[in-house]
């Protein structure tokens, strides 16, 4: 009989899951396990001026526009593009650096990018880089700022936070993404990374942990979940914020949720699901969550004609699919890059369930994994056409945390300000991701 | 009109062996009940359908692997525990 046999491999039983940072040469690996070829100088970061690169040691973050501007916790991924490499990182380090002398020395109540944002509902306060970074290199002051954060975040949810109800929030009757996931997402990510510390420095915070469980609490029991289609649907208010209604209707059935934010909440969840200190019940809710919302992106993330994600997406009353850039004709605009934003989440729900659909489907037919929406999303060109792009498709565009965009005052890492926070698991072990039901 | 003579003729099309894409560290989270299906990571390249059997490497206990479902089983009252040099054999059925 004509056989053939896999790879030796392990099966084991753990108490708590574990995640690494894959480095670069998992990247490599894993271009290599896809048959793409690249250009090896596209690794390597292309710093926009010799000004801001890795010769100049005082690398400065002044005045940032915290609320306009950033989209990923700047700290958090520099300094994972730093570890993620054993030659060549000094300039990551030295951002990193930038921004952890930032938060810690100028992100204070009474500063301007402070109070702007707070009056967004804290919805740009990241926490967990700066952990890690106090962590990474023994940083007291890193480490002690992160905490001031996490007990700011705790203190503004005690009094109400999103439900501005003077009281803190009630599970199961408070809509929690009323605005937008992003905001409770980071706010959760930050209570998880800051209760895990102090658990593990023998010094738990209890705010940092009650805040880390009562928002947990609030997501998984949150009204605006959509146990059928397997998402968290944005309000009616916010729809029309995003400029949805007219043409959509809430009242007609019409829901809407932004990619990138829900590649926020991934992240949050999986942080949650991560720890060893949350609770096996909440990990257990955790994970299905999660691997609702990836099939729901696996069948309905891409526009099947034009084969990308949106920056808003979701569901007609009719049960029907839309994306905000093909909802009304012509369709003269493309929304590219969001399509990385739901590839970690797919890598998710591959290893979370061992379902190989999600990893590496043959896309078609509404079944679009993450190996596919990283080529459609790191691949494309932010322009009037859904046809130029930026390499083949056997061929790497570039590594995905070594682009940057200066096109506001200061500089962020390109693709919707940091590519490597929402694609960063489907490097693990050189393409292969171990497997967790 | 003149007739054109046809020739009957048999084509026979190699049968392939199965491949596989590589199989990852499968790790049970303790207490939970659960499985994993390995069906998706043996293909054939003539489209026959696949047995899949497993080398003689003792799993963890609390672990077994279900031929008829082609799935690892973890009854979620196993202890934490791992172990390596499992091999996979995916079958045609055919020479």
């Amino acid at each position: 009989m004509a056989t053939g046999t896999s790879n030796p491999f392990n099966v084991g039983i753990s108490n708590t899951p574990t995640f690494s940072m894959p480095s670069v040469q998992d990247e490599r690996a894993t271009y290599t396990l896809w048959g793409w070829t690249w250009n090896e100088a596209t690794a390597n970061p292309v710093y926009d001026s010799a000004a801001r690169g890795p010769s100049n040691p005082n690398y400065i973050i002044a005045n940032p526009d915290i609320h306009g501007d950033t989209e990923c916790d700047d700290v958090w991924a520099y300094l994972q593009a730093y570890l993620r490499r054993t030659s060549g990182r000094e300039g990551y380090r030295l951002r990193a650096k930038g921004w952890r002398d930032y938060y810690v020395n100028n992100f204070n109540p009474g500063a301007p990018e402070y109070n702007n944002d707070a009056s967004f509902l804290y919805d740009h306060f990241y926490g967990w880089g700066l952990q890690q970074y106090a962590t990474q290199f023994s940083d007291a002051a890193a480490g002690a700022k992160a905490l001031t954060i996490s007990t700011a975040l705790h203190d503004w949810w005690a009094a109400g936070g999103r439900s501005q109800s003077g009281n803190w929030p009630v599970a199961g009757v408070f809509d929690i993404a009323h605005y937008g996931h992003r905001g409770p997402s980071r706010n959760l990510h930050t209570a998880v990374a800051i209760a895990d510390a102090t658990i593990a420095s023998g010094t738990p915070d209890a705010k940092a942990i009650e805040l880390r469980d009562r928002l947990i609490d609030l997501w998984l029991q949150s009204p605006d979940w959509d146990d059928v289609h397997g998402m968290y649907w944005v309000s009616q208010e916010q729809m029309v914020g995003y400029g949805l209604i007219p043409p959509l209707s809430y009242a007609a059935g019409d829901r809407a949720v932004s990619s990138f934010h829900i590649g926020q909440l991934a992240e949050a969840f999986f942080a949650a699901w991560l720890s060893p200190t949350v609770t096996a019940g909440r990990k257990t809710a955790i994970r299905s969550k999660i691997v609702a919302m990836a099939n729901y992106m696996l069948h309905n993330g891409l526009d099947p004609t034009y084969r990308y994600c949106a920056s808003e997406l979701g569901i007609r009353g009719s049960g029907a699919p839309w994306w905000v850039y093909s909802l009304t004709a012509p369709v003269t605009f493309w929304d590219g890059v969001y399509t990385t934003s739901i590839v970690n989440l797919l890598v998710m729900g591959y290893k979370l369930t061992g379902d190989r659909n999600f990893l590496d489907a043959t896309p078609g037919n509404n079944l679009y994994p993450a190996k596919y929406c990283f080529n459609r999303g790191t691949k494309s060109i932010y322009s009037f056409t859904d046809t130029t792009r930026e390499a083949p498709d056997n061929v790497a565009g570039h590594f995905v945390d070594t682009q940057f965009d200066s096109s506001t005052e200061d500089v962020y890492l390109a693709h919707n300000k940091s590519e490597l926070q929402y694609t960063y698991l489907i490097f693990e072990n050189g393409g292969s991701p171990t497997v967790f039901p | 009109m003149a007739q054109t003579p046809s020739v009957a003729f048999t084509v026979t099309v190699a049968n392939f062996p199965p491949t596989w894409q590589t199989v990852p560290t499968i790790a049970f989270a303790q207490g939970v009940a659960s499985s994993v299906s390995v069906a998706a990571y043996a293909t054939d390249t003539n489209g026959d359908p696949l047995a899949i059997t497993k080398n003689a490497a003792a799993l963890p206990p609390g672990v077994t692997y279900d031929a008829a479902n082609k799935r690892f089983v973890y009854d979620g009252v196993g202890a934490v525990g791992g172990t390596s040099g499992h091999v996979l054999t995916a079958d045609d059925g055919r020479p």
